[in-house]
């Protein structure tokens, strides 16, 4: 006697609770194990690059904090330097080490939303609420800075747009002194927890070799033990002035890409506390730069200076005629921005290279032969945002 | 002379005779930054100093060493700063365009500049295109001077000027609006004047209220928001707006022209494009966009009652199969007007060819074929060029005001003039003074009518005695003829001259080609010049758009009747139904035919415009879309095919593209209409020999009366082309209606002043006008310009000699 | 790090003795600070080999992809293929330019670097470059029945938002075509 069995196609999405977005997976399901998957994203595409041919690069920096909505900061920064780097400029030091605060809190606030969700789709609810309560007190601080919560466009061209306010430094002392605590109580919720290591060890493995091939970055390729972060490979911002620690993890599994997420948050904490100690005075944008508007307090005085602002506003600027790719490590993993320019205000053409885009195309390799529970799992563990994947 | 070899910033460079560095480093690729500089002006003005450079004259011993990374500072042997567009390179020297003395010292007038501007960005129009604030960010200024809030001059605005604002607040004193005006304009309407406070302002040289030819071009070469046109102010920002690559169709020069358009609606008309007419525009082109928003037909109509579009077409196709089985399908005639596009004609012929009918009309066009019919036959038939007027030697302008008629012709001549080669000469035979006159052309100030006369005068000059005028049959008596122009004959001796000296470029109204030898005579003119065929350039000159559209469809075409032989017919009662394509028939078909019009059966008109008082007794109306609502095409005189791009969607649904509508009635007739073809005008054909063409001279007779003895004749305004453009609200503000002119010494023996109204009355009928007295005018002459809507003067004509006898009265009886 | 001191000279060199007439421009950016990628331009016959090579580089793979993507250079020909592939050991990275015409498949890199999965169909969705080679080849981003390929140049902003033309072929019968907050002017 033989039982007919058949391979079953459901699909996953893309309204569902633990996609994070709009994401449809389609599953080849043998039993309960996936034989195969097919990812199928494009379903928050707004065209972006084809909006980007046509504005003026200072006009394009609000769109990027609609790229990984859960970490603008980031984003705006790894926009901008990839300006400033194709006009032959840098911020000032106070301004770059203003965006290195910033950029290390997102990170910090992104894993923190990362964590809470992922934990939740397994499982544990209480996690949730304790990081978005930490989480809540970045936003908070964010808010002080640039008046906003969650896009903040805040980095401009050649700087920041305010300089920090008062009490920042202090606020954000304190949050530093209070965080290892809070990261502890995550760790004994989680880390030896018999349910989670269960749910996550061993699941979605991605080799070493695989990692690299599908040209995955971030956390989800230093969890497989490759050593790579572009903060110490192509220093940005100053990076290379601030002691920090790339964690790894050998495992390949979602429990490996976990712990790794962890140890930078420690790690960002590390760097916060450095960039406090040091932080420059000085001007926190570049005032005299043919690239960047004067203040409004000038604009709304000299003629020059209006006159200036005019012509940046609706011309843009004169940029040499270059093509540049520059990236940034953005929570979810490599940010970069490939940019030809022509010459005219406008970009002639802007590349995203969205490391949530990349890393989803590896999400069948790592879902094969696992249960159809595992899914959430690996789609946690992955970590990516429609807005950054679709553009 | 040999080309000047020098370098620009280390680059080796070399200048033809006669160019400025400025022009060599434009021609090599190097940016010199300039303001006053425009390529439009034939010299330049030399006022802002953006465009300085240090010329350097290195030593013999040095010039063997040279390297290009060589910096003037190295040596400091460099001459003082010099305008680039005014100086001439030297053989090997060293031209230095950016020193950093440079830019401090272009930084420096730009400071001077801003000292007083007004922070008005924000509001001001330029704001976005002016080179004021493109100059303060390319020189990234970030000081200026100490600003004396307390003690800022206070300029005038003339906010009193029809159509131009000038805020002189807001002026850099760079002069380009003086030197267009007089440079390219010939008008000289502004200067730089100093005022009783001693601050230079930009004015009028009067001192008056600007009154000029209201062309847009000092609004437009203005490089702050100084001059604006009061038609555009605050209706948008540079920015917002699309620039739609269209030409103009208001007069056959087809002047390429970009349309600004925001919301579906055109609200300027800017042109920066390399083209023919180097981005300058009349009035027409720069002001009378709005012209297809008013007076619009927008629904179809069945005698005055508005009804679908759909019902017409079928009504108009029961009654046209009807007429064809009851009187033949000749009995059907296509009349079509030539300023419409090319669409519009190549689908009024395609539809006369369905229908089969032998009738096609398009009345202006008469002359122009004529004069093909002649040119062909004497082998001078061929198509001109533009670039040949610049060359030609001389320009022989004879029975029409070219500035008023076609401005580009105007521009090229005056550039001709006023260029430093002073190439060509141009002759001017015309009955009153123009404003080309300006130029000291020759002369030949004829008495109106005698322009056979004049042509017979000079052949016979020309010719150097009858024995070499064997075409010329019953050769008048010259002395006779000189009577009866009224032109001295050294004059005429120094016009013949003139034209046996070189290439030739003729231009000649279409009015006047229609009559009778006029194109023969024409055509032996330019054979006895001695030019070959190459050399010699004929331009018909009319205010209708499509005027060469029209004689390359119907160059091949059997239809094609004449207005004589129509009229003829039309009182025979051949035709029982017309259908025409155009705005107006009242306008371009005298009295006498469309009194016959009104009669006929069925009148079905393909127009944009309303028209107030024509109807037959079925008169079928349908919309059709203007140039600005669909692509279409026109043929300019030098015979290229332009293209005026849609810029907006129309109002409604109703108004269709002519061919469209011609679509949905061959539909009906069970024919689907194919994609139209536009060719451009017809093949130049070069012919080595020349044959004269007979000519019997007749003498005119005077027809004049006691009742009517003053000649009434058609002008041409150069604020007016197509009865839509008196729609358009620049030409309206210049001119705001159609005056008949009179000479001075008239005026005074009738007792009457400018701006009286008059009552012009001829044989055919009366028409009510208000009256302008001007000087250079003959004495016997009323002239009254067509295109505008509150006076027609076709209605008054009886004659197709070109003038009509009237007598003029005084309305209202006051003083 | 192994020596890295003149890696990216050394990398070309290596790449003109295997295929001597493969690479036209090697092109060197300097903008502001010191960077170290380099960019070179590759016919397309050679382009798969070039990348396999650089791939296959012994003295440290060109193992990672960072990303590829095409511009439409409005020039004869068409497109320029992109790829800025990286090596993890050397911490080095290189551009591939690779023009191609809009007609003519191209080799997917695949097989080479699974990474080039999206993003080649990420080329043909915006650009419709066609690869050979690529296991699920089809659109990605916009939806499959799309007309067009938005990323051209000559592909609009915007449509007319007067315009009921795409939503006639689109709409069934009888469909409301505008949606009613459309703000007319």
């Amino acid at each position: 006697m033989s039982i007919e069995s058949r391979e079953m196609l459901i699909n996953m999405g893309p309204q569902h609770p633990s996609t994070h977005g709009v994401l449809r997976i389609i599953l080849k399901l043998n039993g309960e194990k996936i034989a195969a998957s097919e990812p199928d994203v494009g379903y928050l595409h707004r065209g972006f690059e084809k909006l980007a041919e046509n504005m003026l690069y200072h006009q394009f920096i609000p769109y990027t904090d609609r790229l990984d909505y859960i970490a603008s900061m980031n984003n705006n920064q790894s926009y901008v330097i990839a300006v400033e780097k194709l006009l032959g400029i840098e911020a000032p030091p106070r301004a770059q080490a203003i965006r290195v605060i910033m950029s290390e809190l997102g990170r910090i606030s992104s894993h923190l939303v990362w964590l809470a969700t992922h934990a939740l789709d397994i499982g544990a609810m209480t996690v949730f609420l304790y990081c978005f309560r930490e989480r809540e007190t970045i936003i908070d601080l964010f808010e002080e800075t640039s008046g906003n919560r969650l896009n903040y466009n805040y980095s401009r061209i050649g700087g920041v747009a305010f300089d920090l306010p008062e009490g920042f430094k202090d606020n954000l002392r304190k949050f530093l002194d209070i965080f290892p605590e809070k990261l502890g109580e995550y760790h004994r919720l989680l880390t030896k927890n018999r349910i989670w290591m269960s749910r996550t060890k061993g699941v979605g493995i991605l080799t070493r070799e695989q990692a690299i091939n599908w040209g995955v970055s971030g956390p989800v390729l230093r969890g497989s033990g490759v050593k790579w972060d572009i903060r110490k490979a192509f220093p940005y911002d100053g990076y290379e002035n601030y002691d920090f620690d790339i964690p790894t993890d050998d495992a390949c599994d979602v429990y490996g890409r976990y712990l790794v997420r962890m140890e930078e948050m420690r790690q960002s904490r590390r760097i916060l506390q450095q960039a406090l100690k040091h932080l420059p005075d000085g001007k926190v944008i570049l005032e005299d730069s043919p690239y960047v508007s004067p203040s409004k307090e000038k604009i709304m005085t000299e003629n020059f200076s209006l006159m200036k602002h005019m012509v940046l506003t609706i011309k843009g600027m004169h940029t040499p005629i270059a093509t540049l790719y520059s990236a940034t490590e953005n929570p979810k993993g490599e940010l970069g921005f490939y940019i030809v320019a022509d010459g005219s205000g406008k970009p002639y053409k802007l590349k995203i290279r969205a490391p949530s885009f990349i890393n989803i195309s590896a999400m069948p390799t790592m879902l094969r032969g696992n249960y159809l529970a595992d899914v959430i799992a690996v789609i946690g563990s992955l970590d990516f945002v429609f807005g950054e994947s679709d553009r | 002379m040999a080309d000047i070899n020098f370098f620009i910033d280390g680059i080796a460079v070399s200048a033809k005779p006669g160019e400025t560095i400025l022009q060599v480093a434009d021609r090599h690729g190097i940016y010199i930054p300039a303001i006053c500089y425009s390529d439009r002006f034939s010299s330049p003005i030399g006022s802002c100093r953006i465009c300085i450079v240090v010329i350097e004259q290195l030593p013999e011993e040095d010039l063997r060493t040279h390297s290009a990374t060589h910096h003037p500072v190295a040596t400091g042997k460099c001459s003082r700063p010099m305008p680039s567009c005014v100086m001439k390179p030297k053989e090997g020297t060293y031209v230095w365009t950016n020193t950093e003395a440079l830019k401090q010292a272009r930084a420096d007038i730009v400071k001077k500049w801003n000292r007083y501007h007004p922070l008005q960005c924000g509001v001001c129009d330029a704001s976005g295109e002016c080179e004021l604030q493109d100059a303060a960010l390319e020189f990234n200024i970030t000081e200026g001077l100490p600003q004396d809030f307390d003690n800022l001059p206070q300029k005038t605005i003339h906010k009193e000027w029809p159509i131009v604002n000038n805020d002189t607040n807001l002026c850099i004193e760079c002069k380009r609006c003086v030197k267009i005006c007089d440079d390219v304009m010939g008008v000289k309407a502004l200067a730089l004047i100093k005022k009783e406070s001693g601050i230079f302002e930009i004015d009028t040289v009067d001192g008056k209220p600007l009154d000029c030819e209201f062309c847009n071009q000092c609004i437009d070469i203005c490089p702050t928001g100084s001059l604006e046109s009061k038609l555009f102010m605050y209706k948008s920002k540079a920015w917002e707006m699309d620039r739609i690559v269209s030409s103009c169709f208001f007069c056959p020069a087809g002047c390429a022209l970009e349309l600004n358009v925001k919301d579906n609606k055109i609200l300027r008309v800017t042109n920066h494009l390399p083209s023919f007419n180097d981005g300058n525009l009349c009035n027409l082109g720069a002001f009378a966009y709005d012209m297809n928003e008013k007076n619009r037909t927008v629904s179809a109509s069945i005698d005055g009652r508005e009804t679908d579009v759909n019902n017409v077409i079928n009504k108009t196709y029961k009654e046209i199969k009807r007429i064809i089985n009851e009187y033949g399908s000749d009995s059907i005639a296509i009349v079509c007007d030539s300023s419409v596009s090319s669409e519009s004609m190549v689908s009024a012929k395609w539809f006369a060819d369905l229908v089969g009918t032998k009738t096609l009309i398009i009345p202006d066009a008469d002359g122009i074929l004529k004069l093909n019919r002649v040119l062909k036959k004497s082998g001078l038939l061929k198509q001109s060029s533009y670039e040949s007027i610049k060359n030609s030697d001389t320009v022989f302008v004879i029975g029409t005001d070219v500035t008023n008629s076609v401005p580009l012709l105007d521009w090229f001549i005056i550039r001709k003039s006023k260029s430093k080669a002073k190439k060509g000469k141009l002759i001017m035979a015309y009955y009153r003074e123009s404003k080309l006159d300006k130029l000291k052309p020759i002369s030949l100030r004829y008495n109106l009518g005698s322009e056979r006369e004049l042509l017979l005068l000079l052949i016979l000059k020309l010719a150097e005695g009858a024995e070499n005028t064997g075409f010329i049959k019953k050769i008048p008596d010259p002395d006779a003829l000189i009577k009866i122009t009224g032109v001295q004959e050294e004059t005429i001796e120094a016009a013949a001259n003139q034209i046996k000296s070189g290439s030739l470029s003729i231009m000649i109204d279409t009015s006047l080609l229609e009559r009778a030898g006029i194109p023969e005579l024409i055509s032996d003119l330019a054979i006895v010049s001695g030019n070959r065929s190459d050399s010699i350039e004929f331009w018909p000159i009319s205010r209708k758009a499509n005027i060469k559209g029209a004689e390359s469809i119907l160059s091949g075409a059997d239809q094609h009747i004449d207005k004589a032989l129509f009229q003829q017919r039309l009182s025979e009662g051949v035709f029982h139904a017309i259908i025409y394509f155009g705005n107006a028939i009242e306008r371009i078909l005298p009295p006498q035919i469309t009194a016959k019009i009104t009669d006929i059966d069925l009148f079905v008109m393909l127009s944009s415009y309303k028209t107030d008082n024509f109807s037959a007794k079925k008169t079928f109306v349908l919309p059709v879309a203007t140039g600005y609502e669909t692509d279409s095409h026109y043929l300019n005189l030098e015979g290229r095919l332009i293209t005026a791009r849609k810029a907006v969607n129309a109002e409604n649904e109703n108004i269709l593209p002519v061919q469209s509508v011609i679509k949905l009635l061959a539909e009906k007739f069970n024919t689907i209409m194919a994609p139209l073809k536009i060719d451009s005008g017809p093949a130049a054909a070069i012919t080595e020999k020349l044959i004269p063409l007979d000519y019997e001279y007749k003498a005119m007779e005077e027809m004049g009366s006691k009742h009517y003895p003053y000649k009434l004749i058609i002008g041409h305004d150069r604020f007016r082309s197509d009865v839509s453009t008196s729609f358009g609200s620049g030409p309206k503000i210049a001119k705001s209606v159609g005056y008949a002119e009179i000479s001075d010494r008239l005026a005074e023996s009738l007792d009457l002043k400018s701006n009286d109204r008059v009552r012009i009355i001829s044989k055919m009928g009366e028409s009510e006008t208000v009256l302008s007295v001007c000087s250079g005018l003959p004495d016997n002459l009323v002239i009254v310009p067509e295109g505008f809507a509150d006076i027609n003067p076709l209605t008054l004509f009886s004659s197709d000699d070109g003038y009509e006898h009237v007598n003029i009265e005084k309305i209202g009886g006051g003083k | 790090m192994p020596d890295t001191g003149n890696v990216m000279a050394r990398t070309v060199e290596y790449l003109r003795k295997l295929y001597p007439s493969a690479i036209t421009e090697v092109e060197r950016l300097r903008l502001g600070r010191v960077r170290r990628d380099w960019t070179i331009s590759v016919k397309q016959f050679y382009a798969y080999r070039i990348l396999k090579a650089l791939k296959d580089y012994p003295e440290g793979n060109y193992d990672f992809l960072v990303f590829a993507t095409a511009v439409d250079t409005q020039k004869d020909p068409r497109f320029k293929l992109v790829y800025l592939i990286r090596s993890i050991k050397m911490a080095r990275q290189i551009t591939v330019e690779v023009p191609v015409a809009d007609d003519l498949p191209v080799q997917s890199v695949y097989e080479l670097w699974h990474a080039a999965d999206f993003d080649e169909r990420e080329i043909y969705d915006m650009y419709g470059i066609v690869f050979n080679g690529h296991p699920n080849f089809k659109r990605i981003l916009m939806p499959e029945d799309w007309d067009g390929f938005p990323l051209r140049k000559d592909y609009p902003l915007k449509g007319n938002q007067f315009s009921n033309t795409y939503l006639d072929r689109k709409l069934p019968k009888g469909q409301l075509k505008q949606s009613k907050h459309v703000r007319m002017p």
